[in-house]
């Protein structure tokens, strides 16, 4: 991620910004553009390193002390969070600023009701299986998936673990986030075709996760 | 008692669902809806309260809990990790390690129904359920009180298949692997272990069902651990290896996290790990379902009514309080005793105009009683603080 001129310049001036943190009302018009500047770019590190596995609510709804967001933050990166060390600075000051217990809830934050059920059951199905071929599949997840995912799909820097990934049984959503992208994923919509998608599917149908 | 019925798994095959996807943003998961659901009555407008949509959190309205046995569509879900699939082949899971002879379990196999099933009643809550009402804020999911749910499960027992296994000698820890993998290599996989005198215990089961249905994907179907009267921690969803050992497991899940403190410590200090208990039996608990906080009641009498229940033991006696007066026993809808469910309570109230706060404190059948509030642990376990909601009464 290419950080704007004006966060380049001021990681020279970290310790700074980051005792500015502790005032709570920034006056300066200049000083309050800037850090919503900072700000902002701290939300897009959320948004894209993040949200790689779990949506926002979680965090959203909660209210910590910057000692308590920096034992998040490092227990997070600690299980693979794609947060580069230069991104720490941003990233904190986007949650000790926002969801610190001085500021409360907003109500749409809170009780948001879930629209739909969850309690489902599924049978095996042997539609699910991929219609595309393994080897190939195979071959194009190593060229193109298995520099971030890992050669056998189980994760890595910085892609998740897609083996038993519930995405797998649904292939139009499949074929939508390869050719999409998502989070850190650039689109693949120019370089896989989607019968190479399938075969890309169909091959990661056939892992199974051992839990070990 | 146990109530014990044979080969019921016979009799309750894994429906055919027609699958229909969910779209919005539970796509992700690839959870579905079940089409042509019956309509019954407890077809109710309650909806989940989401905390975390991926991995999916959501805890039941507490005005949920005037009923004995909460609807497996209103159970709240706690998911650390994403669900695994289970729809590619036939579910198994092995059983392995200290044992004279390992084997492989096939639930929807005839060879399953070799096991005898039992259905039991029994409380299934998050350790963390009312995280939200501790001060100072800690962080976690912040459940308040709807983490929480009464259901039957329907299984074998884990002893019965531990003896089938044979343990061999040494045999002192029983380790619990989910297919629920973690999302990155780095990220330490849910693994649990129950010492082997509660793995053995007769309530201790692999269960296949869920309040007689089979047990949706997101609740830990096809294969969940159920561990009565223990915090939901030890309820492994999906298991797919169980390894005797002679030590606990390793790793984050069983060996530093799900610990208090064993004295109360102020907060922010540092306790010394021998100076912490794994959380494992739950503490007495009560809450008001009915009225909601917040409600506005018209004069007269009106029914206040919850949920009670304990840990190893049922609850053995439920009071209320209206405002500053006195507290007034409760009586229970149900006079039998499930050993490890709730009990629903009722008492009716003559309400006078006015504001009005309602409390409602349980005690066990070995005398202990909730306390006003909790004392405080770092990650927010075992909340059972007094249960106190106000209503506003005017005709």
């Amino acid at each position: 991620m290419k950080m704007p001129r004006f966060f380049r310049a001021a990681a020279l001036l970290l310790p700074l910004i980051a005792a500015a943190h502790a005032r709570p009302v920034v006056q300066d018009p200049v000083a309050v553009e800037e850090r919503a500047e900072e700000l902002a770019f701290g939300e897009r590190i959320f948004d894209n390193s993040c949200r790689m596995c779990h949506e926002p609510e979680l965090v959203l709804q909660q209210r910590l002390t910057p000692r308590q967001w920096d034992a998040e933050i490092e227990k997070m990166i600690g299980w693979g969070a794609a947060v580069a060390p230069e991104e720490i600075p941003w990233l904190r000051a986007y949650l000790t600023t926002n969801f610190s217990p001085s500021n409360p809830h907003q109500p749409s934050q809170l009780d948001q009701p879930m629209s739909k059920p969850a309690s489902v059951v599924h049978s095996v199905d042997p539609r699910v299986m991929g219609n595309g071929d393994v080897a190939r599949g195979q071959s194009l997840f190593l060229e193109h998936c298995g520099t971030c995912h890992g050669s056998s799909g189980q994760g890595g820097e910085p892609g998740q673990n897609l083996i038993a990934q519930p995405v797998l049984s649904q292939a139009s959503d499949f074929q939508a986030v390869i050719a999409q992208g998502r989070h850190k994923m650039p689109a693949f919509d120019e370089v896989l075709k989607p019968e190479q998608t399938e075969d890309i599917r169909s091959w990661l149908l056939t892992l199974e996760y051992q839990p070990q | 008692m146990l109530e014990v019925m044979k080969n019921t798994h016979a009799e309750m095959p894994r429906r055919a669902w027609v699958r229909s996807v969910i779209g919005g943003g539970l796509a992700w998961s690839g959870v579905v809806a079940r089409q042509n659901q019956p309509q019954s009555p407890e077809d109710s407008p309650v909806r989940l309260i989401v905390r975390g949509e991926r991995p999916l959190n959501a805890e039941t309205p507490v005005t949920a809990f005037d009923k004995a046995l909460t609807p497996t569509e209103h159970f709240f879900v706690r998911t650390h990790f994403r669900p695994p699939q289970v729809d590619l082949r036939p579910w198994s899971a092995s059983v392995e390690g200290l044992v004279e002879n390992p084997l492989a379990l096939h639930p929807a196999d005839t060879s399953f129904k070799d096991y005898e099933h039992v259905t039991l009643t029994a409380v299934l809550q998050c350790a963390g359920n009312g995280r939200a009402f501790f001060e100072p804020i800690v962080p976690g999911v912040p459940w308040r009180k709807g983490a929480v749910g009464n259901a039957t499960w329907t299984g074998v027992r884990l002893r019965d298949v531990l003896t089938r296994a044979g343990l061999k000698p040494g045999a002192a820890h029983v380790h619990f692997h989910t297919a629920g993998a973690p999302p990155h290599p780095r990220t330490p996989p849910f693994l649990r272990s129950l010492p082997l005198d509660r793995a053995t215990l007769e309530s201790t089961l692999l269960a296949t069902h869920m309040n007689g249905e089979p047990m949706p994907d997101i609740h830990g179907g096809p294969l969940r651990l159920i561990v009565p009267g223990w915090t939901g921690n030890h309820w492994i969803k999906w298991v797919r290896r169980i390894v005797v050992s002679d030590v606990e497991a390793p790793g984050l899940f069983q060996q530093s996290a799900y610990r208090i403190p064993r004295d109360p410590a102020p907060p922010g200090a540092t306790v010394p790990p021998e100076n912490l208990l794994p959380v494992t039996e739950m503490n007495v608990k009560s809450l008001i379902a009915r009225p909601g906080a917040g409600d506005t009641l018209t004069p007269g009498p009106h029914d206040i009514v919850g949920a009670a229940w304990s840990g190893m033991v049922p609850v053995a006696r439920v009071e209320i309080r209206i405002d500053e007066g006195p507290w007034q026993v409760a009586s229970f809808d149900d006079p039998t005793i499930e050993p490890f469910g709730w009990r629903i309570w009722r008492r009716s109230w003559e309400a006078t105009p006015g504001a009005h706060s309602l409390s409602v404190r349980a005690s066990d059948a070995e005398g202990r009683i909730q306390p006003e509030s909790t004392a405080w642990n770092k990650s927010g376990y075992l909340w059972n603080g007094i249960d106190t909601i106000h209503v506003e009464v005017r005709s």
